[in-house]
């Protein structure tokens, strides 16, 4: 289970790209705290996992596309959001989607899952959130392991 | 000059094998072991097998005293990740990419990519000159101070017969510059009144997507006596 220790002040249109394992936890996890999220993803059978009463509320919206055409993300509303997410599973995938929502489509907020260590910083340098799993998994264990 | 090529497919090999008899000096890196096994037999040793935006493999390849970097891949995230790898991190002079989707291309633009290829829109270009017998060909695209203006191409159209103009006698669209006029002959002509043009001659400026469609009209009508 996700765990969020920031309140998030005020709900939020969120738009994640990647309905993964770790595109649903974030969405499900932001839509229970009054979000509403729109998550993109090629393949509809991705939203199975997705939880049937958080769509029935519009909570969560799901959209089949690409996310790196122009098309597909205004047919997202990534006009309309204040937070970018591109969580899919391929780093090249999700750098590609979030600068275009960054650059062409000026979201506030881009947050980008990028495993490589090297391109991680270098995409916080370039004005992402890039965060990568393997430094988090890190710290979690070290944590666990010195506690 | 040191270059580096992204992407060993038929573009990738194109490329190299214009740089190598051009005298560069290339590595081509692409993740694919057959596809490098081929560009070494053509080429000798110039490819590195990996992934094309780690910087251990870009390091491999001589990144960092590379003068260029030419992205040929068909995924337009890998070419404009290691664009961006060999701007920040490698310092390379120059970054030069193709873009599968024109949709990219403004985004390819506004992250520093110093040459986008738009590849779609080149074939299309060419499809539709093929096509007709007039065209416009998009030479190079001038996005300064926000206007969208290209670099154009436009042929006069053959069926409108052996009759001359003067230059002058035409009123070209405002806004629109002339730059050069190419004769039938291939013989390159600085835009003067006295110029004489006549089907077939090319007519190059720099102008707008509107302009554009007045010099298409102009240049398809003017030319009837």
């Amino acid at each position: 289970m996700v765990q969020i220790d920031r309140p998030v002040l005020g709900p939020k249109h969120i738009l994640i790209v990647g309905c993964t394992e770790l595109g649903t936890a974030v969405a499900t996890a932001l839509a229970d705290l009054g979000n509403t999220v729109h998550i993109l993803d090629t393949e509809s059978v991705a939203f199975d996992r997705l939880s049937k009463s958080q769509i029935d509320e519009h909570r969560i919206v799901p959209f089949v596309g690409d996310g790196t055409s122009q098309e597909n993300l205004l047919k997202a509303d990534v006009l309309g959001v204040d937070v970018f997410m591109a969580l899919t599973t391929h780093d090249t995938t999700n750098i590609l989607t979030a600068q275009l929502a960054k650059h062409h489509f000026q979201v506030e907020v881009v947050v980008c899952r990028v495993d490589d260590s090297d391109l991680q910083m270098m995409y916080n340098d370039l004005g992402l959130i890039a965060i990568g799993a393997n430094a988090l998994l890190a710290d979690t264990a070290i944590q666990a392991a010195t506690a | 000059m040191h270059v580096v090529v992204i992407g060993a497919d038929r573009l990738g090999r194109a490329v190299a094998r214009w740089l190598v008899s051009a005298g560069h000096e290339i590595a081509v890196v692409d993740s694919d072991q057959g596809r490098c096994a081929a560009m070494d037999e053509a080429f000798g040793s110039v490819s590195v097998i990996g992934d094309c935006v780690d910087w251990a493999v870009l390091s491999r390849a001589g990144a960092n005293r590379a003068d260029a970097v030419i992205a040929t891949s068909n995924d337009d995230g890998v070419n404009l990740i290691a664009c961006q790898i060999a701007k920040h991190r490698f310092e390379v002079t120059t970054t030069i990419s193709v873009v599968n989707h024109s949709d990219h291309v403004d985004l390819f633009n506004a992250l520093g990519v110093d040459v986008t290829v738009d590849a779609p829109d080149l074939m299309l270009n060419q499809i539709q000159e093929g096509l007709t017998s007039q065209q416009i060909t998009h030479l190079k695209p001038l996005p300064a101070n926000g206007q969208d203006r290209s670099l154009v191409s436009i042929r006069i159209p053959r069926e409108y017969g052996s009759e001359s103009r003067r230059l002058g006698t035409l009123s070209f669209p405002q806004g629109t510059l002339l730059t050069l006029v190419i004769t039938r002959d291939g013989e390159p002509h600085l835009p003067t009144d006295d110029l004489e043009i006549r089907a077939g001659d090319e007519i190059v400026a720099v102008t707008t997507a509107h302009g554009e469609d007045e010099l298409r009209d102009l240049l398809s009508n003017d030319l009837v006596i």
